[in-house]
């Protein structure tokens, strides 16, 4: 598996499963707008897509956790510019795209459950950012194995 | 330059200043420590800790779910960092010429970091009003073209 996650060269001779890419454009997309989307409309990301109560929070702290969810907003961007280099250039990196997406997501998602904002207490319904994430989440676990999975290449088998 | 950037691949052939490597290896163990003890896994120093201390932002004053809220994001925060550091570690040992990327994305992070923090209405917390993210953009860049550029070959005249 160390060959198909860490090959001696990332270019592009990409030996996993097409499906992969074709997952991995729209979770890139998906990506690159949700990080635009919380560095720009930070206050109706917060409000909406993570169902925080920011209007009932001082003066204070909405600044600081605004800030801190523009800052954080930057990450995703930039990993879905990962994912794009590899998807143009660099398709044998794609496995590693995935798995660094998806340890990603599942860390953020670890970190809220160990410990869930109290205004969220059950009935626990999850916010469209939850949702979203969740869905991802299937889908990089998906992506991961596709882009692991050889497929025949009828030129190798014959040389 | 933009094939020094975006080679034909990303092996460890390693063409640039060798010290731009020493700076890579500072800086990512700068950010791993950060993003570990963001994340709150630092035994010794707890992220809250760190978020009032080093961040200066005072929790206290929050409520018990805005200091929540807070001390959350600043775990995902760290959490993005660390997966940035992991990706360093890997150019620095397995794929050098992907160093120079790695510089540049790391400075343009940094820049738009400080963009944000002047466009705050923030002041006094979370790098606000601070000099020193200004040096780590200068150290990044120095160490973009340090890898940029090629080292002397050793071979010469051999």
């Amino acid at each position: 598996m160390s060959g198909g996650l860490f090959p001696r060269q990332f270019d592009n001779d990409y030996r996993g499963r097409r499906l992969a890419l074709w997952l991995l454009a729209p979770i890139v997309l998906v990506k690159a707008a949700m990080g635009a989307n919380t560095v720009l409309n930070t206050r109706f990301v917060i409000d909406t897509a993570d169902a925080i109560p920011l209007a009932d929070f001082s003066t204070g702290a909405q600044e600081a956790i605004i800030f801190m969810y523009q800052a954080w907003g930057l990450c995703p961007s930039l990993l879905a510019m990962l994912g794009l280099v590899a998807l143009i250039r660099y398709r044998s990196m794609t496995p590693l795209v995935f798995l660094l997406l998806a340890v990603e997501n599942i860390a953020r998602r670890a970190i809220y459950m160990a410990d869930p904002f109290s205004f969220a207490a059950p009935p626990l319904t999850p916010s469209t950012g939850a949702l979203i994430n969740y869905a991802l989440m299937v889908l990089l676990a998906t992506g991961f194995l596709l882009s692991l999975w050889n497929r025949k290449d009828p030129r190798r088998e014959g040389a | 330059m933009m094939d020094r950037l975006f080679p034909a691949r990303f092996d460890n052939d390693y063409r640039g200043h060798p010290a731009a490597l020493a700076l890579l290896g500072a800086f990512l163990l700068l950010k791993a420590f950060a993003s570990i003890n963001q994340i709150g896994v630092n035994p010794w120093w707890s992220s809250r800790a760190v978020l009032q201390g080093v961040e200066a932002v005072p929790l206290r004053a929050f409520g018990s779910t805005e200091a929540d809220v807070a001390l959350t994001l600043f775990a995902w925060w760290g959490v993005e960092g660390l997966a940035w550091a992991l990706l360093g570690v890997m150019a620095l040992f397995r794929y050098r010429a992907m160093v120079p990327l790695y510089f540049l994305i790391a400075a343009a992070t940094k820049i738009a970091d400080q963009a944000i923090v002047e466009a705050s209405p923030l002041t006094g917390m979370l790098g606000t009003g601070a000099t020193p993210p200004y040096a780590a953009i200068a150290l990044l860049l120095i160490g973009l073209a340090l890898s940029l550029t090629p080292a002397r070959r050793r071979d010469n005249g051999a």
